[in-house]
């Protein structure tokens, strides 16, 4: 009978195992999906702020700091975000490596409990980082730095277990508060409470020997944390909240605290809990993570910040398509998302058929002003990079990278530099730039074909792409301004009528400017060295200056259907009842009146 | 820090002695009169007698470097896997006391392609001339317009430590432009912090005070300043900066002055002494220093053009204007030292030498922004005849500028742009007696690849005997409780 029972209990523990397993893997299938489908661009977007190098210098640049190590391991697992399919098994691996180290440290303060209870306790400070996680600008430093806190106290509670000696307890607590300062920051917190947490649940220990411990382990890493502070250049609070953990230095989230602090309450509070009943437990357990995730995901995962995410995602893979479908499910309405529409548009020749399509404001939608923030810096860019200026691309990307927060380099804006450096001619420079490129693991092939690219001698003329943009170079002389970006770009289409992209942002920059005098004009220009370029905008833009000037429109200019929606339009503008303007909102005739 | 990074080398200690050991040494080796192509470019160069070790590279991939560096018949060495010669401090700086004032010989011996092969040897000379050892710098982006991580450093070019004197992290991330220290005295300096609260922090003998020499009727706050040799007074700039981007590829950014003034700042009496002939509106007077013996002041002036854009008609001339130290006055006229020509030479940045024998200056085709101009070089006037040496040996073709003396005036620090036309690194040239300029050469590092990997300018240099007395939380403290 006994033999029985095992042989049962034996059956169940199997299939329980099997079950918590198949948890797991379900668990970590969601966590892949998650990261590798609807925010695969938020993985990009850690990529890019950052140039890891794997050289011996950059190792001991980021070794001086507390946290420092954690910096350079996060980094090094945030360069496989280049390829999202790898980058989501990363992220998803160091998820449940967070995960399971919780599940352990539970299990070992509470012998007892129930392994389904301790998944869902394990969930609760995972479900707190993930909502932490987005925050975009939330690195992987911290995740490998509670990592390593978390294992650090996993570490301890195992040798605690093995029954050793007060003076090795303190030795271990005193010797791994040093490391684990030095090497994952002030996240240490979490190893030095679960340590207290530890010895207070010893029922032999003295409550008097409890309060010296907790003093001596606190009062340590207080002493750690200011032995650093008189070597570092860095404000406390830097060291408090944790350099590098999050690219705002200065700024400390909420769910960091809350992430933290369930790393220590979680298992603290665990023994209690395991002596609940089941019933009682597991659903509360699970219905205030399910509850949780529902109402806190929108605010932590907002929606407006990952839709320019995705959108400067699209611009660095240059997916032109990609852009339009996204724009054509999501309103485009802010400057990053306008003008990466309006440049998918024009890479894709559509720019001066359909640019009203979506939603226009001003001229500043096709090429915006700089402003001090990387996304914007770099998609214009990109912009100026297409069209050939490439001067002005080398600012905007090198602006970009100098606005990154945390100060960071970046992969994305060193690579760009490069290739400006390369169509400039200044090869010495681009060496510098591929040099660095050559230190890294995704770019490395690509720094070197460079590399050899340069040393060629017509190997830069004959490149489809570098070549392309040299020859489209404005030669002419003279200091660059905002405000008369219309002129450089009829400087571009006249040095090559062959650049269409200039040859679009010419024709609708006087439409944005709702300039029509200035449109004839550059369709003047245009018309010179194309005459029989006539796009969508032209007609209907030609069709509106007759009709308003009343002239006929010259015969054969715009085709029937042209001027039958313009009279459609005219008709349910002079009513001025909305609903019949509403099929016309947008169309270059509603823009060009609405404002007016 | 320092403490930590002698912890992690004995710690790495065992490994080194491995890798040592497995180092192969050099076997059938053959001949090639070629010069090794080395980075930095030590061939013939002179170094003062208390430089730090020239560690350097070779270009040329290579498996093993066997380098050899000797003089009077003490020889040091640097046999290493990979391409890079590294010496011993110690040993170095045995070698430079056997080397003073004569040679120092270094042969390359390289292993490429499974073959050792010995270069022509080639040698570096070592004057008994001295260097103020304490080289500060600001640690910049060569940025347009958004800055980030600004530093401003402290090397002893003697070894290799190097320490921060003013952190981005301290201030708040705000612009900090360059330390400046007395010609007489090392312990006087200053530097800026730009933004809200910030000013000219004075550092006097580690005490420190933060000055606004704005007053209303100023164009800006002081930017450009130097001190007399007493340093009792700073004579400085106000300038309205405005940047500029070029369309062409040859040029990237154009800064130029709409407007600017020089004044007087007397420390003694907390006062500004004005002069009208250095504050026309319609000229534009900037980059003020003074005469070795504090009576004169050197500056540059141009006209103010038509028209703010019209930059490459902008060219300046260096004067000089008489200064009575005793009473703080101005003299009545100026005079021209070296013209500007259009097209041609815009002066900027004059820096006498400590024995006021010779200035050193730069010159672009035009404008006021050198650093920003490939073209720029710089250039020295014997004060006494009047002749110009434009520095052949020294000049690069590209930005060669901000450039300061050392105390004895046997050597100058300037920053170059030779290497890549984007950062500038600092490089040291020799003056002998006689005026004649050595090949400059770039500041040692301990690790000869430093520069490829580094991507920050070494922005204005300046040489101090002694150490600067006040660190990062001392100038944060400083800008904190005067904004209280």
């Amino acid at each position: 009978m006994a033999k029985e029972n095992r042989g049962g209990g034996g059956v169940r523990a199997s299939s329980s195992r099997y079950i918590l397993t198949g948890i797991f893997l379900a668990i970590a299938a969601f966590l892949y999906y998650f990261w590798a489908v609807p925010y695969r661009a938020a993985l990009g977007y850690r990529e890019q702020l950052q140039l890891f190098q794997s050289t011996g210098q950059y190792l001991e640049s980021l070794a001086g700091r507390p946290g420092g190590l954690a910096t350079y391991a996060g980094e090094f697992l945030t360069q496989f975000f280049n390829n999202y399919w790898i980058g989501a098994a990363v992220m998803t691996a160091v998820l449940l490596l967070f995960l399971m180290l919780c599940f352990l440290i539970i299990r070992n303060f509470a012998l007892s409990i129930q392994k389904y209870v301790n998944l869902a306790l394990s969930l609760l400070p995972s479900v707190a980082l993930l909502l932490f996680l987005g925050n975009p600008d939330v690195t992987m430093t911290f995740l490998t730095a509670l990592s390593a806190a978390m294992g650090g106290a996993y570490l301890l509670v195992i040798i605690d277990s093995k029954g050793v000696g007060n003076t090795v307890k303190y030795a271990v607590m005193i010797a791994g508060t040093t490391l684990l300062y030095w090497v994952a920051g002030p996240v240490t917190i979490v190893f030095t409470l679960l340590a207290v947490a530890d010895i207070c649940r010893e029922k032999e220990v003295s409550s008097v020997w409890k309060v010296v411990y907790a003093l001596v382990a606190v009062a340590w890493l207080a002493l750690n944390v200011y032995i650093w502070s008189l070597l570092l250049p860095f404000p406390l609070s830097y060291q408090l909240i944790g350099i590098g953990y999050v690219m705002h230095p200065d700024s400390l989230d909420a769910w960091q605290v809350i992430t933290e602090a369930l790393c220590v309450g979680v298992p603290a509070a665990a023994a209690y809990l395991a002596r609940l009943p089941l019933k009682v437990t597991l659903p509360s357990l699970l219905a205030a993570e399910v509850i949780a995730l529902v109402i806190l995901y929108p605010k932590s995962y907002d929606c407006l910040t990952y839709r320019l995410i995705d959108y400067d995602y699209m611009v660095r893979a240059n997916d032109w398509d990609g852009i339009l479908r996204y724009s054509d499910k999501n309103e485009p309405d802010l400057p990053l998302s306008v003008s990466a529409t309006n440049l998918a548009l024009g890479m894709t020749g559509q720019l001066d058929s359909r640019a009203f399509d979506y939603f226009q404001h001003s001229a500043e939608g096709l090429i915006p002003p700089f402003v001090k923030e990387t996304l914007s810096s770099w998609t214009t860019g990109e912009i100026f990079f297409q069209l050939g200026m490439i001067n002005s691309a080398q600012r905007f990307y090198f602006e970009g990278m100098e606005a990154i927060p945390n100060c960071n380099k970046s992969v994305r804006a060193v690579r760009r530099l490069a290739e400006t450096a390369i169509i400039r001619g200044e090869y010495t420079l681009a060496e510098k730039y591929l040099r660095l490129l050559e230190n890294t693991m995704f770019y490395k092939k690509w720094a070197q074909r460079n590399l050899a690219l340069i040393r060629e001698p017509d190997g830069v003329e004959n490149h489809p792409l570098y070549g392309t943009l040299r020859k489209r170079m404005i030669d002419e002389k003279y200091l660059f301004s905002e405000g008369e970006l219309d002129k450089t770009l009829g400087q571009l289409f006249i040095k090559d009528s062959g650049n269409n992209l200039a040859k679009q942002y010419l024709i609708v920059y006087p439409l944005l400017q709702r300039d029509l005098d200035k449109f004839a004009q550059y369709m003047g220009v245009v018309a010179e060295a194309q005459p029989g370029y006539n796009p969508l905008l032209a007609q209907q833009a030609l069709a509106f200056i007759s009709m308003r000037s009343g002239q006929p429109i010259p015969r054969g200019a715009v085709p029937a259907m042209v001027e039958e929606s313009l009279r459609g339009f005219a008709q349910a503008w002079t009513s001025k009842d909305p609903a019949r303007i509403e099929p016309y909102r947008r169309t270059l005739y509603h823009y060009l009146l609405s404002e007016e | 820090m320092n403490a930590m990074i002698k912890i992690r080398y004995i710690l790495l200690l065992p490994l080194v002695c491995l890798l040592a050991a497995c180092t192969p040494s050099p076997e059938n080796v053959g001949e090639t009169d070629a010069r090794p192509d080395i980075y930095p470019d030590y061939v013939g160069v002179t170094v003062p007698c208390n430089i730090a070790p020239l560690n350097f590279m070779l270009r040329d991939s290579c498996e093993a470097l066997y380098v050899t560096a000797s003089s009077e018949g003490y020889e040091i060495k640097s046999h290493r896997k990979g391409n890079e010669a590294i010496f011993n401090l110690r040993e170095w700086r045995k070698l430079m006391e056997k080397a003073r004032g004569k040679a120092v010989t270094v042969t390359v011996t390289a292993l490429e392609g499974g073959k050792w092969t010995r270069y022509r040897p080639f040698d570096v000379n070592v004057s008994v001339d001295r260097i103020d050892p304490y080289l500060t710098y600001r640690l910049i982006e060569p940025d347009y317009e958004v800055f980030s991580r600004l530093q401003i450093m402290e090397r002893n070019v003697e070894d290799f430590s190097e320490r921060v004197v003013c952190d981005y992290n301290a201030v708040g991330n705000r612009c900090m432009n360059c330390h400046t220290h007395a010609p007489g005295d090392s312990d006087l300096s200053f530097l800026y912090v730009r933004g809200e609260g910030g000013g000219m922090v004075l550092n006097d003998h580690g005490k420190l005070r933060l000055l606004n020499l704005k007053t209303p009727d100023m164009v800006s706050g002081s930017v450009y300043a130097q001190f007399d040799p007493t340093g009792r007074y700073i004579v400085f700039s106000t300038n309205v900066i405005i940047p500029a981007f070029h369309s062409r590829p040859d040029k990237r950014l154009e800064v130029f002055d709409t407007k600017s003034d020089v004044y007087v700042y007397d420390l003694q009496r907390d006062e500004v002494l004005r002069s009208p002939l250095l504050a026309d509106s319609a000229r534009l007077e900037t980059f003020p220093t003074f005469s070795a013996d504090g009576r004169g002041i050197y500056y540059c002036v141009a006209d103010r053009p038509a028209r703010p854009l019209d930059v490459d008609s902008v060219h300046y001339s260096l004067c000089r204007i008489g200064f009575d130290p005793e009473h703080g006055r101005f003299g009545t006229g100026t005079d021209t030292i070296v013209a500007g020509i259009p097209g041609k030479r815009s002066v900027s940045h004059p820096r006498v030498s400590p024995d006021g024998k010779r200035l050193l200056y730069t010159v672009a085709d035009f404008g006021t922004f050198p650093i920003w101009h490939r073209e720029a070089d710089l250039q020295m006037v014997d004060l006494t005849t009047g002749k110009i040496d434009s520095l052949r040996t020294v000049n690069s073709g590209m930005s060669d500028t901000y450039h300061c003396w050392s105390s004895t005036g046997r050597w100058f620090v300037f920053a170059s742009k030779r290497d890549d036309g984007l950062y500038g690194k600092p490089y040291f040239a020799h003056v002998a007696a006689d005026g004649s300029v050595s090949k400059p050469f770039l500041l040692p590092q301990k690790s000869p690849s430093f520069y490829d990997e580094n991507l920050k300018s070494f922005n204005v240099p300046d040489l101090g005997r002694t150490p600067v007395s006040f660190n990062p939380g001392d100038v944060a403290n400083r800008i904190n409780s005067s904004k209280q």
